[in-house]
């Protein structure tokens, strides 16, 4: 169970003290106190000499001790005495695992002698854990009103978000202990969420205190570095990446070099301009070497194991959601390279470097370098400030690190959305993860954790994570897809087949509310047709995608439902010859009442609509897809009829008639003319945008025969067609859906 | 336990035989949900408690129980009552989500009020998980 706690600690702690204070002394816990808890001759003591020069004061001092056993000290005996000779002791009643000792910060003290009287339990040793400065508060769950931890990571290296933790305890007299970047640990008996430093304590009016703080880095972005040339030093010799890092965090966190010892480009060679914040200084290192920087100034290598860690569909809630990032057409590198002592005033992209003690001004000039591919569509063009080159030495080796964030930026490029529950203690939710995430349509998304926004309950942490990465590339279907009050259950491999033409119907009537399982069938279905019908009608509706996903996979169906102030929606596939049937909730749908006023619904429908507790809406896929590779191969896909805008009959001219069909798409369009059930018979042309087309009688001779004895209704239709490329595939996404319902579906293209 | 104890005061009032009655709802936290497989997730953060009871005056004290009714039908966000659990009592802060009694009338002087039903409801898990 997770209860997760916050652990406030004002400075440093034991070791950190001794190096800073002075000396400490801890004697005697080994020592067993007596039945009544009290203590002989050989008392447990904590004694500290500071040194007159520590540098802040001194708010207070405390004791901590493990109780698992039950045992803490009730009673202590504390003595002070102050530069100067004057001493002062006092006898103090505590209870709980940390004894708190607090001074009023003003006047300078000498030693502190800390001596345990008695403890609660006799018999049982107290296990002292630690003495810290200043006050620790370690606050449980039932002290926490709220508490939201976000975590971001840009696994490009390009940025470099930090976390945020927002709280509301109720702990009183709070705000008089705690003050700005102090360092609070987010935790539980489970794991430990990270540190983080308070930016803002606010008091509210019921007596808690609203917290904001954020992870290291956070801070860093506050503090601005003083411009710093690294790489080459002008004098020949070569500093380390390790010493740049050290003169921008100048030992202020901790930060983890061990994922440079792996690098043979030990420095970078550029020029980090003055004023750019720390946290930027230490991003661009992590750049130039290949890493990311996560939120708690950590570098590290973009995992891209080929053994993902499996989050389990039973880990995951209902619905995740997938996304298309914004694609890159352009990354520029634009940097800094040293050119000598010279310098002109006022030269525009130069950099100054001024050595005031040699009275030389080193000069760096500005070089760009772009990378660049073609992308169909609306795309991002990046611009990379201050790019530093890494460096080998002494070889002078140079590793081209662009063209793997160009391949970062290039592929990877899909985002899942999901809330994971974390259990245990595995590494699931950590930002830089590399993960295997199941989606709503049975595929596999690998890739990293770039977000993870927890989420704390009484006895849990749940976290809305999001993973960018691509499929695996295959199909694992064993997930149910929910619709609302639908759920279709499926599970089988599937393989490629041929795309068939097929035709899909949907019946709407008013009818019944409830849920419907949808059984999983015991044959196999066509993924390849499934996604036909997808792209067919995608750029329409989400939902109606997978609405028609899940009649593709389901050849047979179990209807369970009953029927009551719903609607009930009819599907007919009927080139597959299947029938199927499903309800969902659609009666209350504002979409549902807005479809049906659609302009696209002809007159006759929209009647038969206000009319009518049934009518019948189809959409018409043809069998124009052809998917290989996707990176190789253009594809063809159906738009819907949105490119028609018209067809208007002429007036007819002896034994003639004309129609004009407007088309507002650039695309191949074929005509098409069908009278009741006759045969269908097409007229292909192609169609320029924004042509009108004064069609004759055609060139059929049966048409025009039809058309000329125009005793029934002659319906012409027109099917706008066109050749898709790489970036329109691209551009489909296969999000599942969010909060959408059946009941809300938008409605298919008629 | 005698007479009933509210915000630390004990009222001489009486519990009528047979008329407390206790249930317990085990609270969910936001994290209870549905995964992929429409399996529940659980999240379970404690169990809460509700009394029932009806209450009479002492016919000895009848101000107390004018007392008690005053505290319990005041307009605060919860009251801290004392009430007999297992072998034991359990005092907890709770909301007085309903109250009411009945007029008997004026009798040798005094204006008699009895028959006091009130139900106090959990603020929050007595028993977390």
């Amino acid at each position: 169970m997770e209860k997760v706690k916050l652990f406030w600690k004002n400075q440093t702690d034991y070791d950190e003290l001794a190096q800073e204070y002075g000396e400490f002394y801890v004697s005697n816990f080994d020592k067993v106190p007596a039945a009544d808890g009290s203590y002989g001759n050989e008392k447990p003591s904590v004694q500290m000499i500071l040194s007159a020069t520590h540098e802040q004061p001194i708010s207070g001092f405390s004791l901590t001790f493990n109780t698992s056993n039950g045992n803490y000290p009730t009673q202590i005996v504390v003595r002070t005495i102050y530069f100067g000779g004057e001493n002062h002791s006092v006898t103090m009643n505590t209870d709980g695992p940390n004894v708190i000792i607090r001074y009023d910060g003003t006047r300078v003290i000498f030693s502190i002698l800390v001596v345990v009287m008695k403890a609660k339990i006799g018999g049982t040793v107290l296990n002292y854990t630690g003495t810290y400065c200043g006050e620790v508060l370690d606050i449980d769950t039932e002290q926490i009103r709220s508490i939201d931890v976000s975590q971001s990571a840009d696994i490009s290296g390009t940025s470099a978000p930090y976390s945020t933790m927002n709280a509301a305890i109720d702990v009183p007299g709070f705000g008089d202990v705690m003050g700005k970047n102090q360092p609070v640990k987010v935790y539980s008996s489970a794991r430990e969420y990270g540190w983080f430093y308070v930016n803002e304590i606010e008091k509210n009016e019921d007596g808690t205190y609203s917290i904001a703080a954020r992870s290291s880095l956070g801070v860093l972005a506050d503090a601005s570095f003083n411009g710093h040339a690294t790489g080459l030093n002008h004098d020949g010799s070569s500093e380390e990446t390790e010493d740049t890092i050290y003169a921008i965090n100048e030992d202020q966190f901790d930060i983890d070099l061990t994922p440079f010892s792996s690098l043979h480009h030990q420095y970078t060679q550029g020029f980090i301009p003055k004023g750019k914040s720390k946290r930027d200084a230490l991003r661009d290192l992590a750049l130039a070497h290949g890493m990311w920087l996560d939120p708690n100034c950590q570098f590290h290598f973009l995992d891209s194991s080929s053994n993902p860690l499996r989050i389990e569909a039973a880990q995951v809630f209902a619905r995740p959601t997938l996304s298309e990032a914004s694609r890159i057409s352009d990354l520029s590198f634009k940097a800094w390279s040293y050119s000598g002592v010279s310098y002109t005033s006022g030269k525009k992209n130069t950099q100054i470097e001024y050595d005031e003690g040699n009275g030389f001004a080193y000069v760096y000039v500005f070089d760009e370098v772009t990378k660049h591919r073609e992308v169909a569509g609306t795309a991002e063009k990046i611009e990379i400030e201050d790019y530093l080159i890494p460096k080998s030495s002494p070889s002078g080796e140079q590793d081209d690190l662009r063209d793997l964030l160009w391949s970062i930026f290039t592929t990877n490029r899909r985002i899942w959305t999901g809330t994971v529950l974390w259990t245990g203690t595995g590494n699931e939710c950590k930002l830089g993860q590399r993960v295997s995430v199941p989606c709503a349509d049975g595929r596999r998304l690998i890739g990293n954790v770039i977000k993870s926004d927890l989420r704390f309950s009484g006895a849990s942490c749940v976290a809305n994570i999001q993973v960018q990465g691509e499929y695996d590339g295959n199909i694992e279907m064993a997930l149910p897809i929910f619709f609302g009050d639908l759920r279709v259950t499926m599970g089988m491999t599937m393989e490629p087949a041929t795309y068939k033409a097929f035709n899909l119907d949907v019946y709407l009537e008013e009818c019944g509310t409830s849920a419907i399982i949808i059984t999983r069938p015991s044959v196999p279905f066509i993924l390849n047709m499934r996604e036909q019908l997808s792209l067919a009608i995608n750029a329409k509706s989400d939902t109606a995608v997978r609405f028609a996903w899940a009649l593709l996979i389901t050849p047979t169906l179990d209807i369970n439902a009953a029927l009551k102030n719903s609607v009930r929606a009819i599907i007919n596939i009927v080139n597959q010859e299947l029938t199927v049937a499903c309800l969902a909730k659609l009666s209350n749908s504002r979409r549902f009442k807005d479809a049906i006023s659609l302009p696209q619904l002809n007159a006759s429908i929209r009647s038969k609509i206000a009319n009518s507790s049934r009518f019948n809406l189809s959409v018409t896929a043809q069998h124009l897809m052809t998917i290989g590779s996707k990176n190789t191969t253009p594809v063809k896909f159906i738009l819907p009829i949105t490119g028609v805008s018209s067809i208007t009959a002429l007036p007819k001219v002896g034994s003639s008639r004309k129609y004009s069909i407007v088309i507002s798409q650039t695309g191949n369009v074929s005509i098409s003319a069908q009278r009741d059930s006759s045969a269908r018979f097409n007229l292909p042309i192609t169609g320029e945008s924004e042509i009108i087309t004064l069609l004759s009688a055609s060139p059929s001779g049966k048409t025009e025969l039809d058309i000329q004895n125009n005793s029934a209704a002659v319906t012409m239709t027109a099917t706008l067609t066109r050749t898709a490329t790489v970036g329109d595939y691209d551009n489909m996404t296969f999000e599942s859906l969010d909060e959408k319902t059946l009941g809300e579906m938008d409605y298919i293209e008629i | 336990m005698t007479g009933l104890t509210v915000n630390g005061v004990n009222y001489n009032v009486r519990v009528k035989y047979n008329s407390l009655k206790r249930s317990f709802n085990v609270l969910s936290g936001s994290n209870a949900g549905t995964n992929m497989l429409g399996e529940e997730i659980p999240d379970v953060i404690g169990t809460g408690y509700t009394f029932q009871m009806g209450i009479e005056p002492d016919p000895n004290e009848r101000s107390a129980y004018d007392a008690l009714y005053q505290v319990l039908s005041a307009p605060n966000d919860f009251v801290t009552v004392t009430v007999p659990y297992g072998q034991s009592t359990m005092t907890y802060k709770a909301r007085v989500i309903s109250g009411s009694d009945t007029y008997q009338g004026m009798v040798a002087g005094e204006e008699r009020w009895s028959g006091l039903s009130v139900t106090f409801k959990y603020l929050k898990p007595q028993r977390s998980s």
